[in-house]
């Protein structure tokens, strides 16, 4: 506590130590201050608003730079809905004391909340309104336009208590009750709301007593305008609970997971499954592509398998062992052998005989030539050597060895009747008459002017064989060259084989460059 | 029996946020410190002279 005079901080004494001034009276106001200031603490702390107010304007009316009584005071008129007295006690206490000011958190909370200043001021219009409206005795239109005050500030008491008292005095207790104990639970002090609801209450009971039954309540439901809606709210209707809450939360999960359920997830599902069967659809249309490339492929692979076997094979021709090179080997040997020994027909038809294509496109026009004139010049004096080695084995009753020498006689020389008559000879003597008999017949068709005719013909009609010796001279491969001087004769031969020596050597030579041409050909194409 | 027209008379307008101005400009702050002062002060003179 300060001096009043000077602001020294004062004692214990009725005087300021500093300035001497009497302070008596000025402490005693001070704490009566403070004393009344207490008492309105006490009394908001229990709600009784209309004491604690009372208590404070005293505390003020002593002290008017009682901020912490000032600003409870704004916080009691708030609490009752007196926004506007709150405010100004507010500004009041902060214009005593600018600084360190609770008022400061106080106003600014309030000018900070734009949307709940302008309700409280329209609750505050809409009062005065209603206010007028009783005085004037339209008490209806007060009871309207009071509903609407309380619904924008549920904390107004003075619009409680002027509700209520027209309720009353439209004998409407009920209501006038109902809303008078809301405002009992507002300011639990206020002895105008406690003497209405007094007066309803003693109104009720009588009327109970009177009828032996309780009250009905004539509306069940409250109606009133809000702006431009109308706002029917039944006055029975039960009050939501937490617990309530919850179940019409879970009800809801629960109708919003059914919607989802039957609902949603099919169209989900149906969408899904369509993407899949489109997806399975490019698969296997894609599947159908790869499988006629893959047939398509597979087809060339056969193809290009059969080309190749049979560029094999055409390969197989010109370079196996029965092929055209091999061909173009034997004539070649064959050649090589007339060339060095003429006389040596035996090799050479040996060759010859190996040879097997001997016409057509295959061989050269070269290979052709060499090979007819070898044939031409071989073959006659192979034929006659193995005449003569199947007579001798014939004659020295080697039959078998018989047989295929004069088998191949006869093979070169078909005009040999010798040759023909003495396999048959030699058939007949390995007890094979059958072939024998063969053999006579074609001797005896195919030479009928032989001279071993009549001792075929004789064989074939009574079975006489001829155990004679066979001699080459017989028949009509006899050597027909004549009677001519031997020397000229052999002098002839000579100049002859020279002659054809030269011959096939140029043939050879042409059909050997032929044949490389016709490989490397072939192996070109072979790649 | 509550007189409704005698209450009624109790009731007053509502300060709205438009008045709030001049009923602070207006507001009375004399306290009894004020009553007090303007008492010694008197009595001084009253010594004084």
């Amino acid at each position: 506590m300060k001096c009043y005079n000077c602001g020294c901080t004062l004692s214990e004494d009725d005087f300021c130590t500093a300035c001497g001034a009497d302070v008596g009276v000025y402490k005693r106001i001070i704490r009566l201050s403070n004393t009344y200031y207490n008492e309105g603490l006490e009394r908001a702390r229990i709600r009784d608003l209309s004491g604690a107010a009372e208590c404070l304007r005293q505390s003020l009316k002593c002290n008017k730079n009682n901020i912490p009584a000032r600003n409870l005071l704004g916080l009691v008129y708030f609490e009752m809905g007196e926004v506007v007295s709150a405010l100004s006690e507010w500004i009041i206490s902060k214009s005593i004391r600018p600084r360190k000011n609770i008022a400061d958190d106080f106003i600014n909370d309030v000018q900070n909340n734009q949307t709940r200043l302008n309700s409280v001021n329209q609750a505050v219009k809409k009062y005065n309104q209603a206010l007028s409206y009783a005085k004037r005795g339209d008490l209806d239109l007060a009871v309207i336009q009071l509903k609407k005050v309380l619904s924008l500030n549920g904390n107004l008491m003075v619009a409680y208590q002027l509700l209520g008292l027209i309720y009353i005095h439209n004998k409407e207790y009920m209501k006038a009750k109902k809303i008078l104990e809301r405002a009992i639970q507002i300011d639990s002090g206020n002895t105008a709301v406690r003497t209405y609801l007094q007066e309803a209450k003693q109104e009720i009971a009588e009327r109970e007593a009177k009828t032996g039954k309780p009250l009905k309540k004539r509306e069940e439901a409250i109606t009133y305008q809000s702006g431009n809606e109308t706002i029917i709210q039944p006055l029975n209707g039960p009050e939501r609970t937490g617990r309530q809450t919850i179940v019409n939360i879970l009800i809801g999960l629960a109708l919003g997971i059914a919607v989802m359920w039957f609902l949603v997830l099919p169209a989900r599902i149906q969408s899904a499954k369509s993407d899949i069967n489109d997806h399975l659809k490019n698969v296997s249309e894609e599947l159908t592509t790869k499988s006629a490339d893959m047939d398509d492929l597979n087809r060339q692979i056969e193809s290009l398998q059969q080309s190749n076997d049979e560029a094999q094979l055409s390969l197989e021709e010109y370079t196996g062992s029965s092929g055209v090179m091999q061909d173009y080997n034997y004539l070649l040997q064959a050649a090589q052998s007339y060339i060095n020994d003429p006389e040596d027909a035996l090799t050479a038809a040996s060759y010859l005989e190996q040879i097997q294509t001997t016409s057509g496109n295959q061989v050269s026009e070269q290979f052709l030539g060499l090979y007819k004139f070898l044939d031409s010049n071989v073959s006659a004096k192979a034929a006659e050597q193995y005449l003569s080695s199947g007579i001798d084995q014939y004659n020295d009753g080697d039959y078998a060895g018989a047989i295929e020498n004069l088998t191949r006689a006869y093979d070169l020389d078909q005009e040999s009747d010798s040759a023909l008559y003495y396999l048959a000879q030699s058939y007949l003597k390995s007890d094979n008459k059958d072939k024998a008999t063969e053999l006579f017949n074609r001797l005896i068709s195919d030479f009928p002017n032989s001279s071993f005719k009549s001792k075929a013909q004789r064989f074939l009609d009574k079975g006489e064989e001829d155990d004679s010796k066979a001699s080459p001279e017989e028949g009509n491969t006899a050597d027909t060259t004549g009677q001519n001087n031997a020397a000229d004769e052999a002098a002839q031969q000579a100049a002859l084989q020279a002659a054809l020596q030269a011959q096939a050597l140029q043939q050879a030579q042409e059909a050997a460059a032929a044949a490389a041409a016709q490989q490397q050909q072939q192996q070109a194409a072979g790649q | 029996m509550i007189d409704f027209e005698e209450e009624l008379k109790k009731f007053h307008p509502s300060l709205e946020v438009e008045d709030a101005e001049e009923a602070i400009h207006n507001h009375d702050v004399t306290d009894m410190m004020d009553l007090l002062f303007s008492m010694l002060s008197v009595k001084s003179k009253d010594k004084d002279d």
